[in-house]
Formats: structure tokens, sequence, C-alpha cells
């Protein structure tokens, strides 16, 4: 049981493509993660990277907060249950089971306790010694979760485990797995396509689509607040409707104008608070989406609605409990093509109305939702992004609602009157002396959004949880260094860029070693591995002296009186168990022959009844024939009925045989399979018999000669010293460089880690790209850095900044300082610290730290 | 009436294709075993008898016995010979074409696919091209004039009968190897443990294939021995039988070596035989 973190996690293949970008996501203990999405998603990819059976291009995973990248399947403690349930055929239910417990080396009584209690809980216990393909589906997928529970793994992965059975099977195994969850409570991800799955079982969902996550939420949230436009149609049946449109804001009214149609619908402003206000110009068109048990054309309902649409109806379907109406809000359009005017309506019945009609239909605009057209995002997110005032600057000052705010240095020029937006990170709570009223709180996963309120205007702002109450005043303050403001289309305020751009490479020890003569680079690595092998000397030392000490104390010891115990010991388990396998034989004998009676009889009996029934039946023929004759003075008929008698006589045997056959295949069946259980049961009492002394011996053996155990225990914790003494020197041998022109920069081993891990060998010919934030320069006199010119200042108030140039680099660099100390056209020198960067691969754009 | 004129003449129509079919086929097995009819019949004939079919001069053993207790033919000597370069060839050789069709089939490295076609068009190549070469490398090693030298020889090139048992792995699902994987199977476990007892039928094959071929092998066998009675194997040491213009005196002898030598091939191919048919995978995935 374990919580799981995914960073950055990649996927990319030889040829290129990219089967999973940038997967990052925390998953807690005890959690039901489903991902789901169209099939050649990265789901399954996902998943299997997560067991281990696919690498990991680039990025980290932590399992139990253990980085386990590079650690194999069996060693991840991890469970998996496949989609074509991987049974090894040749095995019983049982060796099924007990496979990996085996080769884990568990004390025999042990398996036996944990496969029962795995049989137990998923009702197998009559199956334990059938063979796989004896089995139908669902308990072939039921021994496949039972060989995943019985290990009890951290995480459970489950890959479309479903996919295979048929309906009613799989809602069965569906809640019996909701129920496996409850009961282990150890954290499950489960792969399906299936929305129904996702939606039933998760307690968060992870929607994909071409390897890219689009929204990890919980189902309830999926569904009321999706985030782009392939969610809202993703999750839902029938599809979500979408329609495109334009919003224009009139006033406090919002007119919705759909495209390709007449129809216009006006919403309060109130509704559309969040909405980024560029949308609301009557330019930008949208996507309006609505689920079709929220549109309604119920008489009572429409009456009293103000939102009305005219819709022309195309055609049904019945579902039995209720009907869906397919009809297009162009009265042009054909509403079965699938296209921004169809519209599906859920109703109860589709009575008085027919195909061809046009109807009124009340939108619930409280439940629409609105997408951009282009990158299809929703624009009404439940955490806005920005806040948009009309704004006044002048004489250093701006002047925004009733507000007057200094102006910080760099910007005391600006003049002018127009829109001011202002991030929603920028607003700072408990600060400065503006006062601002909360007028409503919402929780949105682990932040509050605020409501916040000046002279009538509401905005937003971002506050951990429970920090504030409604109706609380509090004091707020902006920082105009994050704020754009912008005076007729131009961009007169633009905040900082948050990192600096630098391109570098990546390069090995002897590369800067040539490049730079730097014979300390050579001396402190020799060093640090000098000190490595006295430290792996000691220890060496250590173990040797606490294995002297314990084996000598051992030799001291009289053990005749121990051998000669175990020897007991183990004779009296031999007899025991010789007594108890011949106990086993007879009874599996008895058994068998009481079966074996029982099978005999009634294959006789069911001889004898086969003999009886077409007896009878040929007798009936005979007499009715003979009868016929004997009657019918017709040629044509008489010719006919001897036909029909000459193909009864002809497939009476054939018939007689088949039907013997039929039978007798039945009990055989039930014979088999029941003596196959015997026989099942009686191998593995006696295998289990041979086990138990084997490792009774194996306990002797160690008893009888403990200092060989010892030796033993002593050889392979030597080896384990050696063998990570190595590990570290090897690791200490690998020293890295980001190379930015001239200046090498010695990467820590994290870093240079990563970036190995990420790309391997062709990791020395790429082209980084290397953003830094600005407090991540120091100057210095040292020859190897970075040379710039100071180009120009920026005050911004409570952070100063000084502008530099370097030939290395391409865009100007911005150095964080305390105070201006140089002068424009000084020649310094600075050194970066990487550790706070972002690095990333420019040519497949890979993300690495 | 028609229609039973039409029924009547359907059915006719199917029994004369019967009829032709299976003449057809006891014609061609009566070709196929009467030269072996013939071989076992000469070798029960007192005198060689070319256009007999019978056992010329009456029916004896003494060919038998005289195959056995022979000086000048020790062909106890070359069944041992034999036996013991085809067993030991037969086991190393399922091991390596096995292992090698595992790793073909599984593994995933570089120059898999150049690999793959390499051998198969190496093992294009009739054997004897190399026999030269081979005799050289042998007489390198010092191996010339043993039968061990052959068993080399014979191992050395199994790796390239990979593709038959390559083609059934492929059929194993892959998922197999993972949930062992999972389960905390090594590759030499997942192999051992669960491959391999899925595999009964190909490993059958493959054992039945390492067995024959070097079992009825001549050209590198007569080559390696250099005429040394001990270091034939049956199939050189039978043909030597023949050719010193006695032919008429050792053929019954000759044909009694042919019934020994067939017997042990055709019992391992009875024993064998069952597992050919046994469908073992059913049950491995949804079926």
């Amino acid at each position: 049981m374990a919580g799981l973190k995914l960073e950055h996690i990649y996927k990319v293949y030889p040829n290129g493509t990219k089967a999973v970008s940038d997967f990052c996501m925390d998953i807690k203990d005890g959690e039901f993660i489903v991902f789901v999405g169209p099939s050649g998603c990265g789901k399954s990819t996902t998943l299997r990277m997560i067991a281990g059976l696919e690498d990991i291009s680039a990025g980290e995973l932590y399992i139990d907060n253990r980085i386990v990248n590079d650690v194999t399947p069996k060693d991840r403690d991890i469970a998996m249950v496949f989609q074509n349930y991987a049974l090894y055929p040749h095995m019983t239910v049982y060796e099924n089971m007990a496979f990996g417990l085996r080769l884990r080396h568990l004390p025999n009584d042990e398996i036996h306790r944990k496969v029962m209690w795995a049989a137990d809980v998923l009702g197998l216990r009559e199956y334990l010694d059938r063979k796989p393909n004896a089995m139908s589906g669902g308990q072939r997928q039921r021994v496949s979760l039972g060989r995943a529970i019985l290990r009890n793994p951290k995480v459970m992965l489950l890959d479309e485990p479903l996919s295979n059975l048929d309906a009613k099977l799989r809602s069965q195994m569906r809640s019996e797995i909701a129920k496996l969850h409850q009961e282990l409570k150890t954290t499950f991800i489960y792969v399906t396509h299936d929305q129904v799955e996702a939606m039933t079982l998760g307690t968060r969902v992870v929607v994909m689509k071409l390897g890219v996550i689009q929204q990890i939420d919980t189902p309830k949230n999926l569904y009321d607040y999706p985030e782009n436009k392939f969610v809202a149609g993703f999750i839902g049946t029938p599809q979500m409707n979408f329609f495109e449109a334009t919003l224009n804001r009139i006033g406090d009214n919002v007119e919705i104008k759909f495209e390709y149609s007449d129809n216009k619908l006006t919403i309060p402003y109130n509704e559309l608070l969040k909405v980024h206000p560029n949308y609301l110009d009557g330019k930008h068109v949208v996507y309006v989406g609505l689920r079709c048990e929220d549109i309604t054309v119920d008489p009572e309902v429409c009456k009293n609605s103000h939102s009305l649409l005219n819709v022309k109806v195309s055609h049904f379907e019945e579902l039995g409990n209720e009907t869906l109406i397919y009809g297009d809000i162009n009265m042009q359009g054909d509403g079965f093509r699938e296209s921004s005017t169809r519209v599906i309506i859920k109703a109860n019945s589709s009575d008085g109305i027919k195909i061809g009609d046009v109807i009124k239909a009340h939108f619930n605009i409280h439940k629409c939702h609105f997408f951009d057209k282009k990158t299809e995002n929703s624009i009404v997110p439940r955490l806005p992004n920005d806040n948009l005032f009309k704004a006044k600057c002048e004489n250093g000052e701006m002047k925004v609602l009733s507000l007057s705010l200094k102006l910080p240095k760099v910007y005391e020029d600006v003049k002018g009157e127009g829109d001011l937006l202002v991030p929603i990170e920028s607003i700072s709570l408990n600060k400065g002396n503006i006062k601002a009223k909360i007028t409503n709180i919402e929780t949105i996963g682990q932040t509050d959004l605020l409501y916040l309120e000046i002279d009538g205007r509401t905005f937003f702002a971002k506050s951990g949880l429970k920090e504030f109450s409604k109706g609380q005043t509090i004091n707020i303050d902006f920082d105009l260094s994050k704020v754009y403001f912008k005076v007729n289309e131009e961009n007169v305020i633009t905040p900082l860029k948050e990192r600096d751009v630098l391109e570098g490479k990546f390069v090995n020890l002897k590369t800067a070693f040539f490049n730079l003569k730097d014979q300390t680079l050579i001396d402190g690595k020799n060093k640090v591995i000098e000190e490595l092998k006295t430290k792996h000397a000691a220890l060496v030392q250590e173990e040797n002296d606490k294995f002297n000490e314990e084996a000598s104390k051992l030799r001291g010891l009289d053990l005749t009186e121990t051998i000669q115990k175990n020897k007991e010991l183990l004779n009296k388990i031999k007899a025991e168990n010789a007594q108890k396998a011949k106990e086993f034989k007879e009874t599996y004998l008895a058994e068998y022959k009481k079966l074996k009676g029982e099978h005999d009889r009634i294959v006789s009996e069911l001889k004898a009844e086969n003999k009886r029934i077409f007896d009878e039946k040929k007798a009936t023929e005979n007499r009715e024939f003979k009868e016929f004759l004997m009657e019918n003075k017709d040629k044509d008929a008489i010719r006919k009925r001897k036909e029909d008698h000459r193909i009864f006589k002809e497939i009476f045997p054939k018939d007689k045989a088949n039907d013997l056959d039929m039978k007798l295949s039945n009990e055989t069946l039930r014979f088999d399979s029941e003596v196959t259980t015997i026989k099942g049961v009686y191998k593995r009492s006696i295998k289990e018999l041979k086990l138990n002394y084997k490792e009774a011996s194996r306990k002797v053996q160690d008893e009888n000669n403990p200092v060989k155990a010892l030796e033993r225990a002593h050889a392979k914790a030597l080896k384990e010293l050696s063998v990570n003494a190595a590990n570290e020197i090897e690791k200490a041998n690998l020293i890295f460089f980001m190379r930015f022109g001239d200046y090498y920069y010695e990467l820590n081993s994290v870093i240079s880690n990563k970036l190995v891990q990420g790309l391997g060998t062709s990791v020395f010919s790429k082209q980084f790209k290397i953003e830094l934030p600005h407090d991540a320069y120091t100057i210095t006199e040292n020859s190897n850095s970075l040379p710039v010119t100071v180009k120009d200042f920026k005050d911004f108030g409570n952070k100063k900044f000084m502008i530099v140039t370097s030939p290395e680099v391409k865009d100007d660099i911005y150095i964080e300082v305390e105070s201006f100390k140089h002068k424009v056209g000084d020649n310094l020198h600075v050194v970066v610290n990487l550790e706070n960067s972002i690095i990333t691969e420019t040519a497949m754009n890979i993300r690495l730290y | 009436m028609i229609k039973e004129n039409k029924m009547h003449s359907q059915k006719t129509r199917e029994l004369i294709k019967k009829i032709v079919i299976y003449t057809i086929l006891v014609i061609i097995s009566v070709i196929w075993i009467f030269p072996f009819i013939y071989l076992i019949m000469q070798s029960f004939s007192k005198s060689f008898n070319d256009y007999s079919f019978l056992p010329g001069g009456g029916f004896t053993f003494d060919n038998y016995i005289a195959l056995f207790t022979s000086v000048e033919h020790p062909f106890w000597r070359w069944f041992l010979n034999t036996l013991i370069i085809a067993s030991i060839t037969c086991i190393f050789q399922t091991i390596i074409v096995l292992m090698t069709s595992y790793a073909f089939s599984r593994l995933r490295f570089k120059s898999r696919k150049a690999l793959m076609k390499l051998m198969l068009i190496i093992g294009m190549f009739p054997g004897f091209l190399s026999m030269v070469c081979v005799y050289f490398i042998l007489d390198l090693i010092g191996l010339t004039g043993s039968i061990f030298g052959l068993v080399l020889v014979y191992v050395a090139g199994s790796a390239m009968n990979y593709y038959i048992a390559k083609g059934f792995f492929d059929t194993i699902p892959k998922s197999l190897d993972e949930a062992a994987m999972i389960d905390g199977a090594s590759k030499n476990t997942v192999f051992w443990k669960i491959i391999m007892p899925l595999s009964k039928p190909i490993v059958v094959y493959t054992i039945l294939m390492a067995f024959t071929a070097p079992w009825g092998d001549f050209m590198l066998a007569s080559y390696i021995a250099q005429g040394h009675l001990e270091l034939y194997n049956v199939a050189v040491g039978l043909q030597g039988m023949l050719t010193k213009g006695n032919i008429n005196q050792n053929f019954p002898i000759f044909c009694a070596g042919g019934v020994v030598t067939s017997i042990p091939i055709v019992t391992l191919f009875f024993c064998l035989q069952s597992y050919y048919v046994e469908g073992v995978t059913g049950g491995a995935v949804k079926g």
C-alpha cells in the first residue's frame, strides 16, 4: 500500500513517436485511479511503464517515495491483471496463484494459507485444482485477480480486465472489483476505454488523448466541469451537443448568437463572470456545449422559459424508459450528421411530436459549457486566470476603479487609458492597504477561489483552504510587475518573463578538460575516488571483524546434541510424511474407486436407456410402415413411404450412436473433472509433504552447521559491499558539464542522471534549452564563467534587475540585484546555478529536469 | 422424380470422387512402402536375388547374426558411434535451437532482424560447401579423427534452424512472460518454467529433427572418419559394405543393417508422435 508519483513522464519510441507526453500525477495511498481514453491514447503504455514492462524515456516514477525507473518489475512490489488473463495454461489454478510466492521462496504453509485466503475472497475454492482451459472467462479473470491480490502488492494495476467478458459478466465483475478495492484498501490503477467503467469505479479519473492528459478529476467533476471539448464529448452518453456561437456582452446581459441558425439566447452576465473578457466581444467564435438532459421539450417548463430555441425534428431513438429526439437548430440541417447545429434531446416520450416538426426546446443555460474554437479549452475555467479592469495612467499613478496605485519607477512615463489585465496570482492577500470584501468562496480541490468586491465590481483571487470566510473584509495588494496594460491594442506594460532562456550542450569530463586544461578537475575526481576506496576498505574490515568474532563464538559450541536432536526430528517428519502419504493415497484410491463405480453404473444405465428408447422408436416405425402398406393402395404414396422408410433405416444407427455419444460425453466430462479434482488434491498434498520435508532439512542443515550458514551470509554481505563500492566509484567517475560557449558548468549528479537517463548516449549530440530564474546568477572574478556586458537597469520598486547581454546567449539576461553597483557598458563575469532551472531537449521538446 | 435423379447423380459423383482419391492414395502408399518391405524381405534371405520379392533361398536370421559378429564390418561399433553422435547432438542442438528461437521471439536487441535474415540465408547454403574449411579448423583444434569433431560440426550450425520454433514461440502470448516477470521470475525462469511446458510439440519436433539429421548423415561423417573403420557411423559403414564388388555376398547383411538402423528412428517417432497433436496453449488466452 503506497502512493505513486509520476513526474514529467515521457514515452518516445525509436522512430520518434511520442506515446506519452509530460505525464504528471500524484496518486495517494488507497486511491482508485482510472485511465480512460480512446484507443492509442497512451493509457496502457503509461500503465506498463508503471509496471516496468516498458522503459520510461524521460521523467521519474516514484512508488512509495522511492524512485523506481530502473527497478525490475518484480522488485517494484506491484501486481498486474491482464486483458487476456495471462494464466499459465499448464498449471492448475492453485499453482497459478502460488507461482509468484514460490519464486519468492515463501514457506510452504504460508503460501497455502494465502492461496486459500485469496480463493475464499474470490469464491474460487472449488476450482483450485482445475486448469484454466476448463474455466469460463469470468472465472479465469477471477483467478488472475486472485494471483494479483495474494501478494498484497503496493499497487494493483489492471489493464482492461473486463474487455474480454460479455456485458452481463462485465457489470458483475465490475462490482466485484469495487468490493475488492474496498476490502484491500490498496492503490488501484485501472485502464479502460469504457467511460462507464471509468465513471463507476474511479475515485479519480485521468482522461487522455494522443498521449497527453486532458483532465484529472473526480467522475462528478469531469461530468460537471470538463476542462476542454474533448473531455466534455468523451464523458457522458449520448455525446454532449456542441454548437458554434458568438458571445456579445450588452450591458448586464450576454447575447449568445448561434452560427448557421437564426437562434439567439440572452443570459445575464452574472452567469459568465469567469469568462475571459476577450471572448465577450461578439467576434470570437466559441463552442457552446450542453448535455441532452439539460434541454427539454416539456411544455410546462417551456411555458415559463426565457431561453427557447427552435428545433427541427429529424428522427427518434427509443430507449424504452426514455426517448432521444434528434433534431437541428438549423432549419436546413438534416440532424443525422454530427454537425455544429445537430441537437439531441432527452425526453420522456415522443408523444405528439412528428418527424419534420419544428418544436420549441428549453435550453438550461446554467448548465452550458463554453469552449474556445481553436484550442478547444474551456473559457469558463473553474479557476479563472485573469481579471480585467478599465484603468488610466498619468503622472506615475494608475487609476483603477476608485483606487489610485503608484507605478514603479520603470513605468513612470506610461500614460493613457486602457485595459488592465491582472493575473490572479498577482493579487496578494493580507498585504497592502486596499480593502476588499469577500462576497463568495468556492472550494476547488486544494484551493479556495475568493469572489472579491470593490465598488460593486467582482473579481477573483486565490487562497489556501479555509483561510478566509464569507463576508469578511480583507486587505489586498496588486503586484504591478506581473500585470499587462493595454492602450489602443498595444501593450505598454508587460510583465517580465519569469525565466531567461539559455542554450547549452552536454559534455563529459574529457571534453571539458581538453578545452579548459584545468588540472583541478581531474585531481578533484581522483580525490573523491580515493576517499571512496578508503571508506569501502573500512567497511570490509568491519564486516570481517564481525564475522570472525561471531564465527569464533560459534566454533566453540558443542553441537553433538543438536545434531542428534535434529536427526531425530527429521526422521520423525519423514516417518510422519510416509504415513500421511500412505493415507492420502488410500483416500485417493478409495475416492477414485467410488467415482469409477458410480461412473460405470451411470454409463450402463445410459446405455440401457438409449437402447430402450431406440428399440421403441424402431418398433413404432416398423409397425406404422406395415400398417401404411396394408391400408394404402396409391402407388405414388407407397413409393414415397418406402423411400421414407429406407431413409429411416439408413439414419437409424447413426441417430442412436449420436444420442448415446451425447449422453455419455456429458457423463464422461463430469467424471473426468471430478477425477482431476481428487487427483489434483492428492498430488498437491504429496508435493506439500515433500516441500515441508525439504524446508525442514534445510533448516536442520543450518542448525547443524551454523558456521557454514554464517559464512554464506558473510560472503553475501561482502559481495554486496563490493558491488556498492564499484557502483559508487563508477558514479564518481562520471562528471558531466553543461557548456555555454566557452563556459563549462559542472552538473550535479541529479541533473546529469536525469539527462542521461532520458536520452541515453545521444545526450551528447543534443541541444538543450535551459530556463533559469532571475536569481540564479552570481557575479564573480573567476575566469571560467559567462562573460556579459551590462545593457540596462530596471527598477520595479520591490525588485531590481540588471539587464545584460552575452555573446553566448541570444536573448537578454535579467539578473536580479539588490542595488545597481555597475554602469552601462561594464564587462562582468557571472556564474549560473542550474539547480532551480528547467531543462528541455529542443529537438523533441522533452522536459528533462 | 427429376429432383430425385439429381440427388442420385450428386451421390454417385461423390462416390466416384472418393474411389479415385483412395485408389491414388493406395497406389502411392504401396510405392512408398515397397522398398521397405523389400529391404526387410531381403534381410531374411539366404542369398541375394535381384528380382524376387520373397527371401531368396529360404528364410534365415543368419544375416542379423553376421551383422553383429563380423570383424570386417564392426556394425555394433558403428551403431554405437551413431547413437552417441546423434544423442549428444540432439541434446545440445535442441537446447541451442530453442534458446535462440526464444531470444529472437522475445528479446528486442539491435540488429536482431539483420541477424535473423543472415542466419536464414547462410542456412540455405549446402553444408558441404564449407567442408574443406571445417576440416582445417578441426585439424587446428585436434579433433579430426574423432567422433566429437563431428558432434561439434553438427552442433555449431544448429542455431540456424531457429525459424520454426520462433514461429511457435511467437504464438504464445507475450503477456504470459510479462505476468511471470511481475510474479518475480527472471528470463531464465520464464523460459524453463512457463514457455517450455507450453511448447511440448515444438520441443518434440526439434528433438526429432536434431536426432534424425546426424543419424542419417553420410558426407561429413565419411569425410571426418578418414577411412578409420572404428570412426564410421552406420551410413558410412553400410555404404562401405557394398563398394568392394562383393555386392551379391553382402547385400542381405546390408539390408539387415538397414532394418536395424531404422528401428530407433521409428521408435522415437511412435513415442513422440502423440505430442504433435496436443494443442497445449488452449486456455492461455480467451479461447
